[in-house]
């Protein structure tokens, strides 16, 4: 009787510590510890797209367009992969503008609860090149 | 989260203990109480690695493919299998039963009372939980052992097939029970999953030596003193030194071979005691099987594992040739009378069936010339030629080398100059027997740490060194123990409690004295950049063909080695940069073009380097030697983040 409850004390001693360390680790490799944002330039480009801030909440970037004619960009923001918006911007010859995701995408974040992870993407598109910046996000409370 | 965590409990169950349970059960019956059931609990698991192991390598022999089905249909007959057997054994065992109720000297642990339980249990606790928290500050998989090891359980996983390694570095009972339960339950092998198998492996390594301590001590001790001297070991091994190598630092950083090899190493030793000790066949079978399940998970462990042996059986030689004053005939029949069981037509039999399954099924992958050559020899290199004592002593912590010595003298002199009349003749051969087994596997790896090139050891010595932790554990146990009853017998309550105070105090300072050698912080930092590095691979994986190569920097990306997990394209895929040092080898010279290519990637060396290597993609950390691309006209920088930045090769 006494070694039957010794095994499932161990047992139990076990599968706690196997629980935590899954539940802590899975947190951390999906979630915190990503965070930062990735950029993926065009091939052969005079643009560049960078973030504004380094602040997690902030989910504006820039977009700086280095060549001699004025060019339109699109840029598409998506969530987790999925596209939820496309905008067109319009930026002239050396000239920066800074591109704050709009209402449709904020109210999209909303759905999202406390510790929820996702990954925020703007693909920036010109005559079939793209350029992409991207950030995993988790909801944290204020 | 829950459910996949549930998922993994599941699979962690049926791998690590279903089929050893039946095994235990097909060997001792369900209801004999040949062993107690704390023994036979760490008996389940050992089993259970050695089943799912034997039960892959017959798989991949049928060219059977490794999948979930398979796997589970194989566990299932397996166990089938074992309980029919247990069935017919229990029904003819109604002699066998008589015969092992006179054994009950040495059948339970039932009799422990709640105190002890208790000082058990929270020993335990404070284990698993030193070594959780030190494991939680760099949960991220990001250590290069784990990420070498992680590609070919993955491979496992990926292709349904057992890999071909072609280097004598790796061996499959490293990688079988991680692709098995990530088969199982879906758990990627990029998660913590790896790492809680791991810690799991390690706690119940902590059970065999209390275990094995306990069988050893009731040679020497009453049964009492046998139970304290078992908690004391406990308390040494799980929770003394238990943040440096070969304990938390080993899990943490993924050293499977030698974490299994410390679990198997323990369970071949209880079985060799135990089958001396009751003169049982199927300890002798236990031994063997645990042996070869050694063999096919862990070389150097194996290695170490054989010199005891050697040494066991040498020092028995010796002591038996004493006894017998030059008699052979006294000499054969002492000899025989221990190692009975080793001789039995059973033990033949499973050997034989052993045997074949080795050289019919699959040999273990280092079992030839250059690998032997590689390990066995007169050492040169500076760090094979051993330690002085005084890091030996350093390595195994002072405390615990101490009263190891103590315990030494102690046992010599039990078994040797104690009055005969006290010990009667068959229970003092086993106490010199077993003594012999305990302090030669000591004295043992000390020698091949210490002197290495007198017993022909050709391995880097610090691996060696960590071995000697688990017997002077046992041995430390002992020397603690009797100081402290002596002192209790000897002296006044007051001085008892200043003895008592020295001794566990002393423990406690040189022990946690490691913890605060070995505390890492937790850089969350560090954490981040590996998320980019495995964020910047997804993304190369996806743009990338196979036949596009890729050179990446192991020198300064963070998590590196599991880089080639995203692309499962082969074990030398994506190349890597490796520290510049080792470009510069005197005796066997290396090929220069990995560090060539992010060194000077545009000058005519750095050009042939990329041709002749077809490396489209370079990923590099940010800021670590990325000036000479940022200003090449040949590559374009096409991903960026906080820590990793790929370029391209503009090809012409």
């Amino acid at each position: 009787m006494k070694e039957r409850v010794l095994i499932l004390l161990i047992s139990l001693i076990v599968i706690i510590a196997v629980g935590i360390l899954f539940q802590y680790g899975e947190k951390i490799i999906h979630g915190d510890a990503v965070e930062g944002y990735s950029t993926v330039y065009f091939n052969s480009s005079n643009c560049s797209v960078t973030p504004d801030s380094e602040n997690t909440d902030a989910l504006r970037f820039t977009i700086r367009n280095l060549n001699q004619e004025e060019r339109v960009y699109r840029i598409i923001f998506l969530i987790n992969n999925e596209e939820i918006r496309v905008s067109e911007q319009n930026i002239g010859s050396q000239e920066r503008k800074s591109i704050s995701p709009s209402k449709t995408v904020t109210r999209e974040l909303q759905n999202f609860e406390l510790d929820d992870s996702f990954e925020y993407t703007a693909v920036v598109e010109w005559n079939g090149l793209r350029q992409m910046i991207s950030k995993q996000i988790t909801v944290r409370d204020e | 989260m829950l459910i996949p965590l549930l998922k993994l409990y599941i699979a962690i169950f049926v791998i690590l203990f279903l089929p050893g349970y039946f095994f235990v059960m097909a060997l001792f019956g369900k209801k004999r109480s040949k062993i107690s059931l704390v023994e036979r609990f760490f008996l389940f698991f050992g089993l259970s690695i050695t089943s799912i192991n034997a039960i892959f390598l017959f798989l991949n022999f049928l060219e059977v493919p490794l999948n979930k089905s398979s796997i589970l249909t194989s566990i299932i007959i397996f166990s089938l299998l074992c309980f029919t057997i247990s069935k017919r054994s229990f029904l003819f065992s109604k002699k066998a039963k008589q015969k092992e109720s006179t054994n009950s000297l040495f059948s339970t642990l039932n009799s422990w009372s709640y105190r002890h339980m208790l000082i058990f249990v929270v020993i335990l606790l404070l284990a698993v939980g030193f070594r959780a928290f030190y494991i939680s500050q760099g949960i991220m998989p990001k250590t290069t052992d784990l990420g070498h090891h992680m590609y070919w359980s993955k491979y496992i996983v990926d292709f349904s097939m057992l890999p071909e390694y072609g280097m004598p570095d790796f061996i499959i009972g490293e990688h079988i029970i991680f692709s098995a339960i990530s088969i199982l339950s879906g758990a990627s092998l990029i998660s913590t999953m790896p790492v809680s198998v791991l810690l799991i492996v390690n706690i119940f390594s902590l059970l065999a030596i209390f275990v094995l301590t306990y069988r050893f001590s009731e040679l020497l001790f009453n049964k009492k003193d046998a139970k304290q001297i078992a908690l004391f070991s406990l308390l040494i091994i799980g929770c003394f030194y238990a943040i440096s190598s070969p304990q938390s630092k080993f899990v943490s950083g993924g050293v499977i071979g030698n974490i299994i090899g410390n679990l198997f190493i323990p369970l071949a030793i209880y079985s060799l005691l135990q089958a001396i000790k009751r003169k049982d066949v199927l300890f002798a079978q236990l031994f063997i099987i645990f042996t070869v399940s050694l063999a096919y998970t862990h070389h150097l462990s194996t290695f170490i594992l054989l010199y005891v042996l050697a040494g066991v059986a040498l020092a028995g030689m010796v002591i038996f040739l004493a006894r017998s004053k030059g008699r052979l005939s006294i000499f054969y029949s002492n000899v025989r009378s221990v190692f009975l069981p080793f001789f039995h037509f059973h033990t033949v039999i499973t050997l034989s069936l052993v045997a074949l399954f080795v050289f019919s099924v699959h040999i273990p992958s280092y079992l030839n010339e250059s690998a032997i050559n590689t390990a066995v020899g007169t050492p040169i290199k500076a760090t094979r030629t051993g330690y002085t004592i005084n890091h030996i002593i350093e390595k195994s912590g002072p405390w615990r080398m101490c009263y190891a010595g103590i315990a030494a003298i102690i046992i010599l002199a039990l078994v040797f100059f104690r009055k005969p009349v006290k010990i009667e003749s068959a229970k003092k051969t086993l106490c010199i027997v077993g003594s012999s087994v305990i302090i030669m596997w000591a004295v043992m790896i000390f020698m091949m740490s210490w002197k290495p090139a007198l017993l022909h050891v050709d391995i880097p010595s610090n691996r060696v060194v960590n071995y000697l932790t688990y017997p002077l554990s046992i041995l430390s146990a002992i020397g603690a123990f009797v100081l402290l009853k002596r002192s209790r017998e000897k002296v006044s309550p007051f001085l008892y409690s200043i003895v008592f105070l020295v001794i566990l105090g002393t423990g406690f300072i040189s022990a946690y004295g490691d913890f605060s050698d070995s505390a890492r912080t937790y850089d969350k930092q560090q954490e981040k950049k590996v998320g980019q590095t495995f964020l910047a691979s997804k993304y190369l994986n996806k743009i990338s063909s196979a036949d596009e190569n890729i050179l990446k920097d192991h020198i300064y990306i963070e998590g590196d080695t599991w880089i080639k997990l995203f692309f499962m394209r082969g074990y030398k895929y994506p190349l890597s940069r490796s520290f510049l040092k080792r470009y510069d080898d005197p005796i066997k010279p290396r090929e220069t073009c990995t560090r060539d290519m992010i060194a000077i990637p545009d000058s005519e060396t750095g050009i042939k380097c990329f041709e002749s290597a077809k490396v489209k993609y370079v990923m590099l950390s940010n800021g670590k030697d990325t000036a000479q691309f940022e200003r090449s006209a040949n590559f374009n920088k096409i991903y960026a983040s906080d820590h990793v930045v790929i370029f391209q090769r503009r090809l012409p």
